[in-house]
């Protein structure tokens, strides 16, 4: 069993020497983006307002991003303004986005903005019990594609109306 | 054992604790999404580059359900070798890629066949079910394969490995397991392409093998041909049966093999033929070393045209229509007078399949596939045998197979639910239920698997039946977990533990007290219920290095009872010439562009066999101590333009190979093939200018 002992320990030299760094998959968040300035678009206050403010919660790429996209379109209506938030300022803004670092928070957030009439985004899939309105995901069957969960229910609660752009193209989910 | 788990435990820890969060860099990107609808963004490709790894875990698995699934979705457990493995592996024939598979092992059955054993149970006639391009390949006569120099890899896409039972869809030549071989297509051959293999041991030449394939897609028609024909020996080592007669194998176990495939398909309309030929020459037989060298034929012709229509997105039709003729065990020559128990043997088995089937999806979380699946077994003895149970020349048995699955995406977990009910003329019926719960949690994911499955006696079984009594259909009952892991985007791991449990296992029983009964063997529903129990590993690594691949495979009987055939008085953990450990390890290094140098080891651990009889002519029970064999390929991707070539060297400390039989029935171990150094060519010439190696 010598051999075996040698076999043994050569493997675990090998797979010591071999890249072992995990990882998590990352969404497109350029694409992320523009999904979400076109949630902004499709979806109703009321009372219809004039300006948005997208508030994120967290360190997410897609800030920077959203910045930019919301620079290029800025002679749109409603004026949109998009700025990083403290999760106790999430009652404060009409669009939240929970990036995917701070979704442990987000029992918080749901007290925070229960009922309140916030479009809630999150960076990660089945949050929609947490009172979230449209959680991304990253659709591995379908080539690592960014999809996304709309809770129609949860829009409801919030007052808000979503048109059917978003409708229908979502993973409707209770 | 204690060591091989802590050795388990501590890889799995070691990258484990190599997990710091280390986010992929975003894709550099300039373009321009700014303007895109919703709708568009939807429609819009995914810009996300797959590795190689993820590739493979996203792939679509055909075998292991009615409608192809995700390996980590599929409800069955699976490995896959795919194209790249197969040939940067240096695989010589069929047997060097089973290595790759965890709980599968060699035994040698009689006459120098040598077929499957899986999980600890001798697993040849109707427990596992080979297909080549859907088709089933197991001989119709004793539902069994034969390994060594046969079924060719050399245009192989991908094979899938279903470790558990698939009777839910295939019906009683699947039991526990399911390995289902996918060759190229014409779009992927796109060209004419040659390979030879020629391996030599010390003794004597192992492999000569040329093939040839051709195959292309002109608008809605494909086309491809794939040929082989070659020869091999089993082994050039001394075989020494049960009464210690001798001979040497070099020049007395030659396999001679012939492959023909040819695929064709026009739009939604396919045809399919398969004609295959292994010729092999024996001396071991039964009762023990022949005086001389007889042949022993397999020969096999399959053919397949099949319909698919897609009404709409959500509903798909599906019809086939198949024939297989089967000319297995096919014994020629006169046999010497000492070998007077040998006689000349020939049937003609035919299969005749019709199967339709519908494929709904009526929400987006629910699909649906039912269908009805009829086979008429026609076997005849066109010399003048008769069938022992019948004593008639030919023989008739109709199964029809209604059968389900419901694939439901649910809020908690996906859930596979599936039956099909065989009702057969030959052995009444069989009811087999299959449950299936996938989940995924980040990176982890789930498998918690229940099936039943069933061997149907096969047409020789039923004629060979002890006392002439009606066969009971083997039925087994399988649960199975698996947790799988990405590690990263380049390496995966699964581990999964089985419980099996069969009753009315159909056994060849021989018995001894032959003088009290002048039909005294045949085949029989064992007593005892028997199973195993065990854990399969599997670890994949592949990135721009090359690939990594680990799996270890571990059964127990000793919560089982088990049939006396296979029974191992001295360890009642273990099974009768089956190992209960099996490692493979296996690194292919790339360095540089097109060079590549593949080590890999292999592991049996500790078996047991018969070798001998004593003066009394009872079975003497030896051990086999751990068995590893190292090997070594290395190989160019292009040698010149459109050629590749390989070298290798397997079995590198000539250890001794043997396949023992894994029930008792006399058969001595038969030896395997020593050192071999073996050479690969392959040269492609393609249709279109641009190569694959460019």
């Amino acid at each position: 069993m010598n051999k075996t002992r040698f076999f043994f320990f050569i493997v675990l030299v090998v797979l010591g020497l071999v890249p072992t760094k995990s990882y998590s998959q990352n969404f497109d968040y350029k694409e992320n983006a523009v999904y979400v300035y076109n949630f902004v678009k499709y979806t109703n206050w009321a009372p219809r307002k004039s300006s948005i403010q997208i508030g994120i919660i967290g360190n997410s790429p897609v800030e920077d991003a959203l910045k930019n996209l919301v620079a290029q379109k800025r002679n749109g209506s409603p004026t949109l303004s998009v700025r990083n938030i403290s999760v106790n300022e999430s009652k404060n803004v009409d669009v939240l986005i929970v990036s995917k670092s701070e979704t442990d928070q987000i029992k918080k957030i749901a007290a925070i903005t229960a009922n309140l009439p916030i479009l809630v985004i999150a960076e990660k899939e089945n949050m929609s019990r947490f009172g979230v309105c449209i959680s991304f995901f990253i659709d591995e069957d379908n080539n690592y594609k960014t999809q996304y969960q709309l809770s129609l229910r949860n829009c409801k609660q919030r007052k808000l109306s979503v048109s059917e752009q978003i409708q229908n193209n979502a993973v409707l989910i209770r | 054992m204690n060591r091989i788990f802590i050795f388990l435990m501590s890889l799995l820890l070691v990258h484990v604790s190599f997990g710091q969060e280390n986010e992929t860099k975003p894709a550099l990107d300039t373009a321009d999404l700014s303007n895109l609808s919703i709708e568009e963004l939807s429609k819009l490709k995914s810009r996300y580059v797959a590795t190689d790894m993820e590739k493979s875990i996203i792939q679509a698995i055909g075998a292991a359900s009615h409608k192809p699934l995700p390996l980590r979705k599929t409800p069955s457990i699976v490995s896959v070798i795919m194209e790249d493995e197969i040939e940067k592996s240096g695989a010589r024939d069929f047997i060097d890629l089973l290595k790759l598979i965890p709980g599968v092992e060699l035994n040698v059955d009689v006459e120098g066949v040598v077929a499957l054993s899986f999980r600890g149970m001798w697993a040849n006639e109707g427990n596992i079910l080979l297909q080549i391009d859907g088709q089933e390949v197991n001989e119709t006569a004793f539902a069994g394969l034969q390994f060594g120099n046969h079924y060719p890899i050399t245009q192989i896409k991908k094979i899938e490995i279903i470790r558990g039972p698939g009777s839910a869809i295939y019906g009683g030549f699947a039991e526990y397991a399911v390995i289902n071989v996918v060759t190229k297509c014409g779009k992927e051959i796109d060209g004419i392409t040659g390979n030879l293999l020629a391996g030599q041991t010390g003794n004597g030449f192992a492999h000569q093998n040329v093939s040839v394939a051709a195959g292309r897609k002109v608008n809605d028609f494909s086309y491809s041909i794939h040929a082989l024909a070659g020869r091999g020996q089993r082994s050039t080592d001394i075989y020494r049966d049960v009464h210690d007669k001798t001979y040497d194998m070099n020049g007395n176990s030659s396999i001679r093999n012939g492959f023909l495939d040819v695929k064709l398909a026009y739009n939604n309309l396919s045809f399919l033929f398969i004609y295959d030929n292994y010729a092999t020459e024996i001396r071991d037989g039964y009762v023990g070393a022949l005086t001389k060298t007889y042949p022993c034929n397999f020969t096999s012709y399959m053919s397949e045209v099949k319909y698919k229509k897609e009404w709409s997105p959500k509903f798909q039709f599906q019809t086939k229509l198949s024939w297989k003729r089967t000319l297995p065990w096919e014994f020629e020559g006169q046999p010497a007078p000492i070998d007077s128990s040998y006689g000349h043997y020939k049937i003609i088995a035919d299969r005749y399949r019709a199967n339709v089937n519908v494929s709904w999806d009526p929400v987006s979380w629910l699909n649906g596939v039912a269908g009805v699946e009829g086979l008429l077994d026609n076997a005849y003895k066109p010399d003048g045998q008769l069938f022992k149970a019948d004593s008639t020349a030919r023989v008739n048995y109709f199964n029809y197979a209604p059968f389900i699955q419901l694939l439901m995406k649910t809020r908690f977990a996906n859930v596979t639910l599936g039956a099909r009910y065989d009702v057969s003329s030959a052995f009444g019926s069989a009811f087999n239920p299959r449950l299936g719960i996938t989940r995924k949690f980040g990176r982890f994911n789930f498998k918690l698997l229940y099936a039943a499955s069933f061997r149907a006696p096969s047409i020789e079984d039923i004629q060979y039946s002890l006392n002439k009594v009606m066969l009971n259909p083997e039925q087994s009952k399988t649960l199975e977990f698996e947790t799988s892991v990405k590690l990263t985007k380049d390496m995966f791991l699964s581990v999964n533990i089985f419980d099996v449990t069969t009753k009315n296992a159909i056994r060849y029983f021989v018995r001894m007290d032959s003088s009290n009964n002048g039909d005294p063997n045949g085949y029989r529903n064992t007593r005892n219920v028997i199973g195993s129990q065990g854990v399969e590993f599997e670890y994949k690594y592949k990135s721009s290095f090359g690939f990594i691949n680990f799996l270890y495979s571990y059964y127990t009987i000793g919560n089982k009872k088990c049939d006396s055939a296979n029974a191992v008085v001295a360890n009642r953990n273990s099974t009768l010439g089956i190992a209960q450990s099996k490692f493979t390890f296996m690194a292919s290094i790339n360095a540089g562009k097109y060079l590549f140098i593949t080590p890999s080891v292999n592991f049996l651990g500790k078996r047991y066999g018969y070798t001998h009889v004593d003066g009394l002519g009872n079975a003497i029970l030896s051990v086999f101590q751990p068995q590893m064999t190292f090997n070594l390929y290395a190989g160019c991707e292009r040698l010149l333009k459109n050629a590749s070539f390989g070298v290798g060297v397997n079995n590198i400390t000539d250890e001794r190979i043997v396949y023992l039989q894994a029930y008792n029935s006399m058969h001595a171990p038969l030896p395997g093939l020593g050192r071999e150094f073996y050479l690969k060519l392959n040269y492609n010439f393609p249709f279109h200018s641009k190569s694959k190696s460019d």
